[in-house]
């Protein structure tokens, strides 16, 4: 544990003890006092009519006020305090290394086993899944949804529509979840004219089943424009490549479909302005081996 | 000392009273309003419109009943309460009308710029920087004004009341000027000057002594004046007044690092912000016990005068929020109550309660005396006001504590693989009973205040019928 400066430690411990130590004596002086035999005098002040009687303490307030004042020293003679070690031993970091600790010896062991076993056979094995949809539901719906539905107008894939950007492998599951994505599709605004934003939209549009009905005079010049600058990553057929992360563009699903947009003007904003988005790499926030049970999770819904 | 003769009323500056008080139940009016729909949203979400949502006015609804509401009362009842104990009349004039319309400019210009969505992201201290600065600048005049008043008092001695509010008003400067330390960008927005952790720790170093001596010092105050006043009785104890005075004061200075128990907080501030919330218990009932005691002897008084229900009333409501607050600040009830439901019933237990219950009893004291009638317009509706209100406290704090439970094991609890069991937005769809039973709750407390709205505007409408009537006989005559 880091120590405070002496300055600071002393400073810390001191005027806590002159607060404290300051109640206990105005307590003492105040506890009797001149004319305590005749309790029904007032002072002899009189404001605005108000007069004051100077009656004891009531007895159990003053005890109450006494037993907090001895329950802070026993408190921090137990806990510590500043950089005075307590009986304890107690620091708010060891406390929860001792929490983890327990949780270890309490849970670990069947997360450890589910650890060595490979998805695949998790898949079939009901303690596993049921243990992964609670992670699943405890972390991933805030964006994904309870229903797994995603939220299309902020780009957070569905995960029911068996269109994986990733892949859908059970190796490909678990690299997304344990060590997450990061997904950027480039802005086209500087490289291509507005026209043939345009006209490389109306293409994109053509190929898949939708309602927009592209306009088929300008899909041919799309058709050029994709080539040259999307095909890279969305290949020739327009498919997109796993190992990009790169969209399938002929399927009809939307990474990026805002429900209160046409379709028209979402594809054209995506291309002209780009997308970025980031799953979290979750083996770093909830463990590897709680990660790995909800990839199990998810691949088992993959293959439904 | 000749301190019981009434000195001529006329002497006094009543003006300023009446026009801060006048305002306290409008504010009061407005700031529940917006509480009540911020309840509603929190039920039906499709209330949340336009800039109009939960938001932007939930510091909205802060704002006004604390600043607007409980520092109109607090400006009402220092002015009236330190000019009458001290026998002399308010001091410098101009600098009393600014701190007037400065407070109520600085409440409006609140409203404007929260609703657009201003803010230091400071919770009760959202206001950004120009606002901050008209604040400082009225608070320094309040400061000046009521020391000025007190220099002027006839008697030795200065009333306990004006100890409380004197403290109140010192503390809250210091506060202020703490806390929203800034580095301008534009005229719309700053930064914090503290960053990280420590910022964290200012923040509630501030927001818990805003409860401390915005919320309770000053109402104190409040109640050491209204109480025996009403009642008709001495204080109870001098000395319990001089002891849990200087012991609410030092003490509630520590009490913050509660707010963030279980937090990269060091440590010790943690044990501190702990060990000190538990000893403040005594301090802040010794205010509860010399106020009860103060009617020993006139408890049958309770039967017939409604004020004086109120202002008992506030007293247990005190007690009782003040027994939960050093309970909530014990680290393993903390951790159960922390950022649950629970935490806003406890902050009501106080704010309807206490503050708001101790001003409206204080406010239906005082009005008659302001505006020169015998009596309130009608004392069956203060009845019906104090059931109003005791009824919507009641069912708020009810609620938020079924809720704050609920989600505090909802939150806690494991499956039997030491997995979370709920998913958090089950504990939201749990809320939905204590939702609209706190709305209600609200609902029915806001009532209540317009029936005072009309009693206090019937009081004013017969208090010039009866000076007209004054003057038509010393014309006949």
């Amino acid at each position: 544990m880091n120590k405070i400066p002496m300055f600071w430690n002393v400073w810390i411990i001191g005027l806590t003890l002159t607060v404290i130590i300051g109640l206990v004596i105005i307590l003492h002086f105040t506890r009797k006092m001149k004319g305590d035999g005749e309790p029904d005098k007032t002072t002899g002040h009189v404001f605005d009519g108000i007069e004051e009687y100077n009656k004891p303490l009531p007895k159990w307030w003053l005890y109450l006020f006494y037993g907090t004042i001895i329950y802070a020293f026993l408190y921090i003679g137990y806990y510590g305090y500043a950089n005075i070690e307590g009986v304890a031993k107690w620091s708010s970091a060891g406390q929860l290394a001792q929490e983890q600790e327990e949780y270890e010896a309490k849970f670990g062991a069947v997360f450890t086993e589910f650890n060595n076993t490979p998805l695949a056979e998790l898949a079939n094995n009901k303690q596993a899944q049921a243990m992964g949809e609670q992670i699943f539901r405890n972390n991933c719906v805030i964006c994904h949804g309870v229903n797994k539905e995603g939220q299309s107008a902020y780009g957070f894939p569905n995960l029911t529509d068996n269109d994986w950007l990733h892949g859908s492998s059970a190796q490909q599951i678990e690299k997304t979840i344990q060590e997450g994505r990061r997904g950027a599709m480039p802005a086209h605004k500087e490289s291509l004219t507005n026209t043939q934003l345009k006209e490389v939209t109306e293409y994109v549009l053509s190929l898949s089943q939708n309602d927009q009905k592209p306009k088929a005079d300008m899909v041919i010049a799309g058709k050029e424009v994709f080539n040259s600058t999307c095909a890279v990553c969305h290949g020739e057929d327009g498919k997109g490549k796993h190992d990009f992360g790169s969209a399938n563009l002929t399927d009809d699903i939307w990474l990026f479909n805002n429900p209160n947009l046409e379709l028209r003007e979402d594809v054209y904003f995506t291309v002209k302005n780009g997308r970025k988005s980031q799953m979290p790499a979750w083996g770093k926030i909830i463990g590897e081996k709680k990660a790995h049970l909800a990839a199990a999770y998810i691949y088992a819904e993959s293959l439904k | 000392m000749n301190n019981t003769s009434s000195p001529d009323q006329l002497t006094y500056n009543y003006k300023v009273v009446r026009q801060f008080a006048f305002m306290t139940v409008v504010w009061g009016i407005i700031g529940m309003s917006v509480g009540v729909i911020i309840a509603s949203q929190l039920l039906f979400p499709e209330l949340n419109y336009g800039p109009f949502h939960f938001g932007r006015l939930r510091p909205l609804h802060t704002n006004a009943v604390i600043f607007a509401f409980g520092g109109s009362a607090l400006f009402a009842t220092s002015y009236y309460v330190v000019q009458r104990t001290c026998q002399a009349r308010l001091a410098f004039e101009g600098l009393v009308k600014f701190t007037f319309w400065g407070w109520q400019v600085m409440i409006v210009l609140a409203i404007i710029t929260l609703l657009m969505g201003m803010t230091s992201a400071k919770e009760y201290a959202e206001l950004e920087w120009p606002i901050d600065i008209l604040i400082t600048l009225v608070w320094g005049s309040y400061l000046v004004v009521f020391i000025g008043t007190i220099m002027r008092r006839k008697s030795a001695h200065i009333y306990v009341g004006n100890w409380f509010y004197l403290a109140f008003i010192i503390t809250i400067a210091v506060l202020h000027v703490v806390n929203s330390a800034f580095t301008p960008v534009t005229l719309f927005k700053s930064y914090s000057a503290y960053s990280g952790t420590r910022d964290a720790m200012i923040q509630w170093w501030y927001g818990h002594n805003a409860v401390g001596f915005f919320l309770t010092a000053g109402f104190l105050g409040m109640m050491y004046y209204f109480v025996p006043k009403q009642a008709n009785r001495p204080v109870y104890s001098y000395r319990l007044s001089i002891v849990h005075f200087w012991a609410l004061i030092s003490v509630y200075m520590w009490a913050g690092g509660h707010h963030l128990h279980y937090s990269t907080l060091p440590d010790w501030a943690q044990t501190a912000g702990m060990v000190m919330s538990l000893i403040l218990l005594a301090p802040s009932w010794g205010g509860m016990i010399n106020g009860m005691m103060t009617l020993s002897g006139a408890w049958h008084k309770l039967r017939t005068d409604p004020i004086l229900r109120f202002l008992v009333l506030s007293l247990s409501f005190y007690g009782m929020s003040t027994f939960e607050g050093p309970m909530m600040a014990i680290k393993t009830v903390n951790a159960l109550s922390h950022n649950t439901d629970w935490t806003i019933g406890h902050v009501h237990a106080g704010a309807l309660g206490w503050v708001a219950m101790i001003s409206i009893g204080s406010l239906y004291h005082m009005i008659p005396v302001l505006w020169g009638t015998k009596a309130m317009y009608s004392t069956k509706l203060i009845n019906v006001h104090f059931w109003l209100a005791t009824t919507g406290t009641v069912l708020y704090i009810v609620a938020m504590w079924i809720n704050g439970l609920m989600q505090g094991f909802f939150w806690r609890a494991f499956d039997e693989y030491g997995t979370l069991k709920y998913e958090f937005v089950e504990s939201v769809e749990n809320s939905g009973f204590g939702y609209a039973m706190r709305a209600i709750g609200g609902f029915v407390f806001l009532t209540g205040m317009l029936i005072m709205l009309y009693n206090v505007c019937m009081t004013i409408k017969q208090s010039k019928e009866e000076k007209q009537t004054e003057s038509l006989e010393s014309k006949t005559a």
